[in-house]
């Protein structure tokens, strides 16, 4: 009778540990991992807020479908989440490169610009150099010559 | 009797174009999904997808086929699923040739800067 008691607990234990336990979707959790990863990389908002929102959509699509254990309903969506998400942070890296480039162009601009001012000063004084050299020369000359017709 | 087989005929041919119709009727969503697909797909071979992202620019090929070939068995679920699949796979695939494109010009423009930056300092120091 004890025996009995035990095996029947023993079976209902089993059944509602299935229960509250439910069979994780590979689909679905990748698909939780890619959505979270991508929501975290800061320049997704920034420049791939659309594809993130619909990244999320589709979880939650496979979510509602997964708890209402609809579970032929979980992988279509939770595919489309993955690569939705693996889409935004995608666009998000590409554009963020673009800008990052389109801002140093500035920042090349102003370098070149100073290369140019610097050449253009050190060529003023060159100048300047060589015409004061020029003058003392000619100074020195026409001292000699003075000297000679003395 | 004449009257009487081409009236046959006629609800023959009716009936023919009824079913064909309801066929044309049930498939405009997975065809249209197809036809997504396949623009998204045009438009990542045109983008650098076949250099840059074979693997995932195959993926979505496959897909795309095996939708078309749903389509055509009149499984409309299927056809519908892999062309969704179809779909963001190109996209996907785009946008990694788009952003290996990207990546690579923003490591050779930071090459440039930093050889730019290390002659500007050399020549912003006093000459001895």
């Amino acid at each position: 009778m004890i025996a009995k008691v035990l095996s029947g607990l023993s079976a209902a234990f089993l059944v509602a540990s299935c229960v509250s336990t439910p069979v994780p979707n590979a689909a679905l959790q990748s698909a939780r991992s890619a959505v979270q990863s991508t929501a975290a990389d800061p320049n997704v908002p920034l420049y791939a807020a659309l594809d993130l929102e619909a990244a999320k959509t589709q979880l939650a699509i496979a979510e509602s479908a997964a708890m209402h254990h609809d579970d032929a309903a979980v992988a279509q969506p939770a595919y489309l989440a993955s690569q939705t998400a693996r889409l935004a942070e995608l666009k998000a890296s590409a554009k963020a490169d673009d800008t990052r480039v389109a801002a140093g162009q500035v920042e090349r601009a102003q370098i070149e610009m100073a290369a140019r001012n610097r050449e253009v000063a050190n060529a003023n004084v060159a100048n300047e150099q060589a015409t004061a050299k020029a003058a003392a020369l000619k100074a020195e000359l026409e001292a000699l010559e003075a000297k000679r017709n003395r | 009797m004449k009257t009487l087989i081409w009236d046959l005929r006629a609800a023959t041919l009716l009936a023919a174009l009824s079913t064909s119709w309801a066929a044309q009727a049930a498939n405009p969503v997975a065809d249209e999904k197809i036809a997504v697909a396949k623009a998204s797909l045009q438009h990542a071979e045109q983008s650098g997808a076949p250099q840059l992202a074979p693997v995932e620019l195959a993926t979505a090929r496959d897909k795309l086929a095996r939708a078309e070939k749903a389509l055509a068995d009149h499984d409309l679920k299927t056809a519908s699923a892999m062309a969704e699949q179809a779909n963001i796979d190109a996209q996907v695939a785009e946008a990694s040739a788009v952003q290996q494109h990207s990546h690579a010009a923003a490591a050779e423009f930071d090459t440039s800067m930093q050889a730019l930056r290390s002659e500007s300092m050399r020549s912003t120091q006093p000459t001895q």
